[in-house]
């Protein structure tokens, strides 16, 4: 499936600007982001609700931005399931497959292995309001699955569910994507569900795309400040450039030491003199010993810690005035952590900064 | 104290029965006086002897429910053959009935369907359009529309102006005109029912039929009517059940030949040629006609249900 400069305009908002995408066949494609960043308009634009302003829509190669969506082989799974109150769990998930005249036997046994699939096959006779949430979320899954689309969108589908349930349908959702063997489209907003899931994972942020990438990629290698600072946690770290070597820059630290940082090269605009930020994880820096010597090292007062559970997070305050984050981990062999008001110093791994432009 | 917990508890459930119960008494003691009672009297009305200037004579007589169905001579010694006049009249008011709810039905489902579906905002002022008629009093409004379509009316007169007609139609005291009147006295009662459903309704769900590779009419037919059929069924019973009974649309409209079961019961008990049981008899038939027909809805319901 391949979407192609899709532009979306309601009267002179424009929604999405210039999108294009391609996705694979059979491959978990997850679009993340904030709420109101167009994620939910363009699956609605793949799944045939809404029409494009401009740009193509093509599937294996045939245009179908110009098709309803009762005539696109591409079904949803909707965030509120959207089940037919009236009909049974059978009825409701025999729906698509009686739109598109299979025969009742076929469909039955489809309807019969989907119910398997989704583990559902006792409730086949309930109504959807006897059903829990978890339930109708996989009715919901099973109906839009019986008919045999050759694209699934799934629209926010984990996000009524409560956290227990939520992080247990997301290996079953994996799980139902690789033995059914069909492209799942993911909308979410919720970066874990998107790291865990997907195969590739499309950044977006005010209607466009930010960055395409697996979960490892746009992790390690943001691309620019809102994608560092979207998923996961990051410091950013003020900074100029002060050498410029193809796609290794040497960047000034506050308190005066130098730092080699990668850069997402094809996209730099940047020069020697030019600021920026440099993004380093929390659990990328280090507590050094105060007699440690080392190159780059940032020196700060410690304002807090934060206990995590499984780690703990400290607040510095450097001398520049910004604060930084760094994650401690809490082993029975973790020392004493410097108290809050003292000084500290912190290493920074090599290869685990990125210079990101303003 | 954890013996005395649980009986304080027990203690505080009585009382707030017996709060409800009292909460509950107004309702009770309106439907028994304004329903219950009356119902009663009726049946007992209509087993009673009829006297000559209205009113009746404490006697017991199935004479009443004998005139309805049963025509005996005028001196009832002739032998027994079916009274056809008042199974007419109960026929033609069925077949009113039915025709007013389908044409109610027919416009003010899509009616409802326009008013739920525009923007929140001017939804209010759609639905204050739909009742603003229905503050004239019934009877003004039912006259207004004899005056309107009798043959020296305007809407004749306008007719034969603009040349479509060369002679007045004739419209009144015709069971079109008593139609007319009754689907004009209770469209009302359809739309607000289904519009109160429609507006209820998840649009969502269509998008998911249509997803599912439905076509608009049939998502239309196999998700939005069958969902909001409560509704339906609603605006269907309240526009056929006073349809039934009505007199003033055939009255007015109707004149002598179409007379309804409700101009037979009112004229029963109006001035001294009254019947008091054989209007209270008719009643009652009228009156278990429609509980059958309810019965045999709620019969289907439960069906449906289980």
């Amino acid at each position: 499936m391949s979407l192609n400069h899709v532009r979306k305009q309601y009267g002179s908002a424009t929604v999405l600007h210039d999108v294009s995408l391609t996705i694979h066949d059979k491959e978990f494609f997850t679009l993340l982001g904030p709420s109101g960043c167009g994620k939910t308009t363009l699956l609605r634009i793949i799944a045939g609700f809404e029409s494009v302003t401009g740009g193509t829509v093509q599937l294996h190669g045939k245009e179908i931005a110009g098709l309803a969506a009762n005539e696109r082989p591409v079904n949803t799974v909707f965030q509120q399931y959207s089940l037919f109150p009236h009909m049974s769990v059978t009825d409701n998930v025999l729906f698509g497959l009686q739109m598109r005249k299979v025969p009742a036997a076929v469909a039955r046994k489809r309807v019969n292995a989907m119910l398997e699939l989704v583990q559902l096959e006792d409730f086949s006779h309930r109504m959807p309001s006897q059903l829990s949430g978890g339930q109708q979320q996989r009715v919901a899954l099973a109906r839009a699955l019986a008919p045999e689309p050759e694209v699934l969108l799934l629209d926010e589908p984990l996000s009524a569910l409560d956290l227990k349930l939520r992080q247990a349908m997301r290996l079953e959702l994996k799980q139902i994507q690789e033995e059914a063997g069909i492209t799942f489209i993911f909308v979410t907003h919720d970066q874990e569900e998107a790291l865990t899931l997907s195969d590739r994972i499309a950044v977006m942020s005010a209607g466009a795309i930010q960055q395409v990438g697996t979960a490892h990629d746009i992790y390690e290698s943001p691309v620019n400040r809102f994608v560092a600072d979207f998923i996961g946690e990051s410091n950013l770290i003020e900074t100029h450039v002060l050498e410029y070597h193809g796609c290794r820059l040497i960047c000034s630290l506050p308190g005066g030491g130098q730092i080699v940082t990668d850069s997402p090269a094809e996209s730099m605009v940047a020069s020697v003199g030019s600021s920026g930020y440099i993004c380093v994880r929390p659990e990328k820096l280090k507590l050094l010993s105060p007699a440690a010597q080392a190159d780059c090292v940032l020196q700060g007062v410690v304002e807090r810690h934060i206990y995590l559970g499984t780690d703990t997070q400290l607040v510095l305050r450097l001398d520049g005035g910004q604060t930084i984050q760094l994650r401690v981990q809490n082993t029975s062999h973790t020392g004493t952590l410097p108290e809050p008001g003292s000084t500290a110093q912190v290493g920074i791994e090599s290869g685990s900064a990125r210079f990101l432009e303003q | 104290m954890a013996a005395i917990a649980p009986e304080a508890a027990t203690t505080g459930g009585s009382v707030f029965t017996g709060v409800r119960n009292r909460l509950l008494m107004p309702s009770w003691l309106s439907i028994g006086i304004l329903l219950v009672i009356p119902v009663i009297m009726m049946l007992v009305y209509s087993f009673l002897t009829k006297e000559f200037r209205g009113g009746v004579i404490w006697e017991f007589s199935l004479a009443a429910y004998d005139q309805f169905f049963f025509d005996r001579g005028l001196f009832g010694d002739e032998p027994v053959k079916i009274e056809w006049t008042y199974l007419t009249i109960f026929a033609r008011s069925i077949v009113q009935a039915l025709l007013a709810t389908f044409f109610c039905l027919l416009i003010g489902f899509p009616t409802a369907y326009f008013i739920a579906t525009r923007p929140p905002s001017s939804r209010a002022i759609w639905l204050f359009m739909i009742t603003v008629p229905y503050w004239v009093n019934l009877l003004i409004r039912t006259v207004s529309m004899k005056f309107l379509i009798r043959d020296t009316g305007p809407l004749n007169h306008w007719l034969m102006q603009a040349g479509v007609l060369n002679e007045p139609m004739g419209l009144i005291n015709t069971n079109i005109a008593v139609q007319l009147g009754l689907f004009y006295s209770y469209l009302p009662f359809m739309v607000l029912p289904i519009y109160a459903s429609v507006e209820r309704f998840d649009f969502a769900l269509l998008e998911a039929a249509h997803d599912l590779y439905a076509k608009r009419w049939i998502a239309l037919r196999r998700i939005l009517i069958p969902v909001v059929k409560p509704g339906i069924i609603a605006g269907c019973i309240l526009v056929f059940v006073p349809s039934l009974g009505a007199f003033l649309a055939p009255d007015l409209l109707g004149g002598a030949k179409n007379f309804m079961i409700g101009s037979l019961i009112e004229e029963q008990f109006k001035g001294s040629a009254g019947n008091w049981p054989f209007g209270a008899a008719a009643s009652m038939i009228l009156l278990s006609m429609v509980l059958l027909v309810l019965m045999f809805y709620a019969r289907s319901e439960a069906r449906r249900v289980l």
